[in-house]
Order: C-alpha cells, then structure tokens, then sequence
C-alpha cells in the first residue's frame, strides 16, 4: 500500500486523514459496484464491457496501491478483449469468459484483503482523532 | 432545238418528240420504269450529270411510242441506289449548268417533274390538282410512294418526296373540308404552282441553299465557285472552330482535374504541417523547460559556492539601499524568516548557516542575478505601488515551499506560483483518480473544475476559458482522444493532458495525433502532477516562481520538517480559494 501512504501524506497538513479516508471509501465503492458490474457482464457474455471495467477499476486500484487488484483487472481487461497476454494468443469469448471468472474470484479477495487493510487503518485513524467527517461506514 | 428549248416545250405542249439518241435510251428506261414498276430504278452515275430526267417526262406524256425491249439492256449498266441528296446535286447541277449555257427557262426539273405528275390522267386517284388548280393533293399516301414516288422521282421515299417539296417552298395545306380521302391525303400548295398557270413554274426556286456536306463536291466541281463551296468553308471553319473550342473545353477540364488535385494535396500538407507544427512547438516548449531547469541548477550551485561571500559584499543589493522596500519587506518578512532560521539551524546546525539564511528575504533575490530579474522585482516593488502581499507571497513563501520540498502539502501556498490562479479542467470517470488529481492540483494552487465523462468535457471547453485539461482516455460516451479532436475544432490552444495507463509509443502516438499536448501516466505522483503544470503554465507562473523549483531540486530530499509550524491554522487546503489558502506568512500578516 505504498501509493496509499503517499495519499496520507496528503493529509498531514491538516493531522486528519479525511482526504485520505474520502478516497478510500470512493474506491471501496467503485470497487464494489465494478464487481457487480462484471458479474453482470460475464452473465450476459459482454467480453468487451468486462475489459473496459477492468481497465476502469485497474485505474483506481492504481492509485490506492492496491496492486495485486490491479493486477487482476489488467487481466481481466486482456481477456475482454480476447488477449491472452501471457501466451499472446486469441482467445474465444467463451473461453475468455471462463478465465474472467475465475481471476475475478482471485480479485474479489484481493480486494477484501485491501479493504480489511483500509478499514483497520480507518478504525486507528478515527481511534486518534484524525477522522473529522461522519463517513458513512458500511 | 436546244435541250432548255425542248423542255419547254414539251412541258407545254408535250408534242415534240426528240430523236437523238439520248433520247430514246431515256425512253427505254421510261418504258422499263413503267412496265417494271418492281424493279428499283437504277442510274449509273455516269450517266447521272448528263442525264435530262425531265426529258423522260416529256416522253413519258407524249406516251405510246415505246422503243423496243432489245435497248433496254444497254441502258442499264451499273447501278446504286439514289439518295435524295443526290437528287437535289443533280438537279442544282443541272440548274447551273443551264445557267451556264446562258440560256433561259429555269424551272426546276422538280418541279416540272411535279407539274407532268399531275397531268397524268392514269394516277389521279392517287395524287392530283386540288378542286381549285391552285394545289395538289396526294390522296393515297401508300400507293403513292409506292407507284408514282419510284416512277417519276426515282425513290420511294415519301419523307423524302416532302422533304423536297419544303426546299421549293411547298406547303403542306391543313385537309379541308372537301378532302375526299381525309387522314390519308396530303394538300400541298405553292403560290405559284397552278394547274392553270405552267409558265409561272420559272418562279419556283429551291429555298436558298442550306449547307451541304463536303462529299457533295466532286459533282459541284465542274461548275464555277459558287455558292456551296462558300459554304463549305463557312462549314469548315466553323468546325475548325468547334474542333478548337473542343479542344479548348478539354484542356480546361484537365487543368480543373489537375487543380483539384493540387488542391487536395495542399490540403493535405496544411494539416500534415499544422500537426508537425504542434509537436515541434511541443519540443520547443520541453527545449525550454529543460534549459531553464538547466540553468537554474546552474544558478544554484553557483549560489552554494558563492553565495555566502558574495551576500555580505551585496550589500549594494537596491533592496537594502531603498528604506521603502526593506520596510514593507521585512516588517512581514519577520515571521518567515525566523522560520528559516530555525530550519536552517536544525538542518545544519553551524552558526554560519544561520548567518547566511538570516538574510533569508535575500535568499531569493540573490539566487536571480541575473540583472532583469531582480530589476523587474524592484520595479515591481517600488513604481507599481503593488501592496505588500504579492511580494511577501513571492519571495519568502516561495522559498519555504522550495524549501519544504515534500512537505509543500504541509503549506497549501500556491499563491507564489501562479501570477493568476490557472484554471484547470480534470476529465476523468474514475472517482479515486479523479479525486486525487483534483487534490494534487488544487494543493499547487490551482482551480478545479470537473467532467465525469468526454462529452460534458467538450461541453465544458466550449463554454469556459481553462488553462490546462486534465484528460482520461478512457471515459464513458466519449472516450478522450475523441473528445480532445472535438475540442481541437475549436480550441487548438489549450493544453490537453492524458491521463493513462498505457502509455506505449503507439498509444501515445494516438493521443498526440488527437490532439493532447502531453501525457500523465496513472498512477502518477503529486510530482508528475507538478511537473506537468510547470511544463505547461509557465506563462502563468509569477517572476520568482524559478526559484521554488531551483531550490526544490537541491532541497527536495531534505527531511521533511514537521512541526515548523505548529501554530499553522489547521485548514483543508482543497477547500480554500487560492488567495487565501493557508500560507503561513499570509495568515501571519494577516494578523498584523
């Protein structure tokens, strides 16, 4: 979570980590409603909405630090759009569609990791005084 | 008797009959004529100039001496088929050559032709005078051209027949009333043409000749230049000059094609040269950037070896010599300045040090040595009766914020930086992404406005003024290479930043060819964020901004000092206006 500290630093000026709160609580949004969208999109066999979703939470995940999710929605991207970027090969959408699946198990927990992280991190912050705003906290 | 005499008279009295020769075999071939009305008449054009057709007629009405069937065959030699047009050459052939001979009685051969036709008793079913005798009536149109047209006319052709009667100024009569035979018959009328009248025949002349065709010459040639050969030029000139305004048109129409082409290709540069333009200005621009930073850390390395000697013998330095700048200046600088000790100290813990950055309201100005730039802060200073605050900003905050280097977040100051706030648009669909970027740039001083996706960033360029786009290329209903060509149509000015996680050559290539000036690869750092507003809003950074980034590249790696400033007001910078954001020496002043 090494980008994520450098979001704290964000705070510092003000001993509160709002800032850095507001965002986390954003991307644990996104994050939540991305995977809903790509189970939707894998029901549906929407190879090209799963790779722009990937690309999408990668971004953020990016930003967090998160890295092993971003990792997975990289994947995920690849794959929507029929690459296999390990073995360079075209990929069928039904095969495409399987690996999908499974890395997005893979990210679902990876992200729990993460938010466990972020929440236990919120939980000492706000133990120190150092969240001023009633975020809600679901 | 002459052969005009012999016409004459036998139109008239159809009595004489000639004995020549000629004569007779004419009469044979008016006796095959009659008895084998099957057979095509057939001229050889041998005979053809020669030939007296309406000597023939005259036979023919002084009917029942036939010659005997042995001659015909010597009549008939080769043969070809008879055109109207030739009818009309051999008859305006004969016509000359009568005039030639000087001799009188003109009358056509048609129309005298036309004249013994209808004194014939044995076709008056077919065609005959009108009830009146001032015209003729063609009463069965089929069995004319099929009995008569050869027989007399040498065709079968009724058109044609019409054709030639409109030459002699015959018209066609509207069927009146007593029209026996009605829709089937024909009334033509001549004004001087009447059953009654046969030596008003002379007056029926050929309309003025229309034009004839080159081939028709051979048969003219015999007679002097007459009027078809005047023709014949007027023809030919007039189609040389068709040919060369043909030629003319389609050389026009080539140099339109190859003007149209030349045009496309002009095009084509204009927008290859505008698109090398702007990446040659984008060069230009990274050049400068990079001499600048350049020749700051140049500046500043001399300053750290020089610096200190030179600063106690500067005492010449206008600030020190002008009562009025050292009282506004130092008065507020007090505060700061203090502070710079204190961090000195602790950085380096000498009393040396702290002497040198005692002068800390120097520190700056001593680091731009260059002449102009300390003369425009001066001038600045004293004539433009500036208040106190921008300078106070300029000189010692900046220096902190430098100095402070990773800790600028500490200070949300950007008011040094920016001689006006820079306005900036962030187009970007990822909450987290956009949230930090927006962060990032305000914390440098800068105002923010937002697009979630491409088209509301379109619809935003076109109705505010920024200085600089933040774009994601990835966004929902347009992504950002698309929305940046959009608002290249009519911005071409405003620099376009992309926000991406792909940045191989081929992508940025794309983003450059859209029209974006530069690119922010995610996940970027506040630095990144720095570095791309300085590279693009230079114009818009205040005289002294030089020496924040100067110092910030010697500085940058210092500890960040934390509690420098424990009195600072706690304050979200992100949610303050640049001009009050908490800069400290701001806030001190303030309180004065």
């Amino acid at each position: 979570m090494e980008t994520f500290e450098q979001i704290l630093e964000l705070d510092e000026d003000s001993e509160s980590y709002d800032f850095a709160w507001e965002m986390a609580s954003a991307y644990m949004d996104q994050a939540e409603t991305t995977f809903e969208e790509m189970e939707e999109a894998i029901a549906k066999g929407e190879c090209k909405k799963l790779s722009s979703l990937g690309h999408f939470l990668k971004g953020s995940s990016a930003t967090l630090g998160v890295t092993k999710v971003q990792n997975s929605c990289e994947l995920i991207q690849h794959y929507g759009d029929l690459r296999d970027i390990k073995t360079g090969k075209i990929l069928t959408s039904d095969v495409a569609l399987s690996k999908i699946s499974a890395v997005l198990k893979e990210a679902k927990e990876q992200y729990k990791e993460a938010e466990i992280w972020l929440r236990k991190w919120y939980s000492e912050a706000k133990a120190q005084g150092r969240i001023t705003e009633e975020n809600e906290d679901d | 008797m002459t052969v005009a005499q012999l016409e004459v008279a036998g139109s008239t009295s159809r009595l004489k009959v000639e004995s020549s020769m000629k004569q007779s075999e004419r009469q044979v071939r008016r006796f095959q004529t009659s008895q084998l009305p099957t057979t095509s008449l057939l001229l050889t054009k041998s005979l053809y100039p020669t030939e007296s057709l309406p000597i023939i007629t005259t036979l023919d009405v002084s009917s029942g001496h036939y010659p005997t069937r042995s001659s015909i065959s010597s009549v008939q030699k080769s043969a070809s088929s008879i055109e109207d047009e030739l009818h009309s050459e051999s008859e305006s052939h004969q016509a000359n050559a009568k005039q030639e001979s000087g001799e009188g009685g003109t009358t056509s051969d048609f129309v005298k032709k036309l004249y013994r036709m209808l004194e014939e008793t044995d076709t008056v079913n077919i065609v005959s005078w009108g009830p009146k005798g001032d015209c003729f009536i063609v009463k069965d149109m089929n069995e004319f051209t099929k009995s008569v047209l050869p027989r007399i006319f040498k065709h079968s052709n009724f058109a044609s027949f019409v054709r030639q009667l409109n030459k002699y100024d015959f018209h066609k009569v509207k069927n009146s009333d007593d029209s026996q035979s009605g829709e089937q018959s024909w009334t033509f009328r001549h004004p001087e043409f009447r059953a009654d009248r046969p030596h008003s025949l002379e007056n029926i002349k050929r309309k003025v000749a229309t034009s004839r065709k080159p081939p028709v010459v051979p048969y003219v040639s015999p007679a002097p230049q007459g009027p078809p050969v005047e023709y014949i030029r007027t023809i030919e000139s007039l189609q040389a000059q068709v040919d060369h305004l043909t030629r003319a048109h389609d050389d026009m129409a080539d140099r339109l094609r190859s003007m149209e082409t030349n045009y496309k290709e002009v095009l084509n540069e204009m927008v290859n040269f505008q698109r090398d333009l702007g990446q040659h200005d984008l060069l230009v621009q990274n050049l400068i950037q990079h001499f600048l930073q350049v020749d700051q850390v140049m500046n500043a390395d001399r300053m750290s070896q020089h610096a200190l000697p030179n600063q106690n013998t500067t005492s010449t330095s206008p600030f020190f010599e002008n009562p009025n700048t050292t009282d506004s200046f130092f008065p507020e600088q007090g505060g700061a300045t203090l502070s710079v000790d204190d961090f000195m100290s602790d950085v380096s813990g000498g009393p040396l040090n702290i002497d040198a950055s005692k002068d800390g309201s120097s520190f700056s100005l001593r680091t731009i040595e260059p002449p102009s730039r300390p003369d425009s802060v001066l001038t600045r200073l004293i004539t433009s009766g500036m208040p106190p605050t921008p300078l106070a900003e300029v000189c010692p905050g900046s220096a902190f914020n430098a100095m402070l280097g990773g800790a600028a977040s500490r200070k949300p100051e950007p008011t040094p930086s920016w001689s006006t706030t820079p306005r900036i648009l962030v187009a970007e669909d990822d909450q987290v992404n956009r949230n930090l970027c927006t962060k990032y740039i305000q914390d440098y001083g800068c105002s923010v406005d937002l697009a979630f996706d491409g088209a509301s960033a379109v619809n935003k360029m076109n109705i505010e003024k920024f200085d600089l786009v933040f774009m994601d290329t990835a966004m929902p209903k347009l992504e950002g290479c698309s929305a940046t060509s959009m608002i290249r149509q009519f911005n071409r000015v405003t620099p376009i930043v992309a926000i991406t996680s792909n940045t191989k050559p081929s992508h940025v290539m794309t983003y450059f060819t859209a029209g974006m000036n530069d690119v922010l690869e995610k996940p970027f750092s506040k630095e990144e964020v720095l570095e791309v507003l300085e590279k693009h809003l230079s114009h818009l950074k205040s005289t002294s901004t030089r020496i924040p980034s100067e110092t910030n590249i010697r500085y940058s790696t210092m500890d960040k000092p934390s509690g420098l400033f424990p009195n600072m007001p706690l304050k979200r910078p992100w949610e303050e206006t640049v001009a009050t954001a908490g800069n400290p020496v701001l806030e001190k002043r303030g309180r004065y």
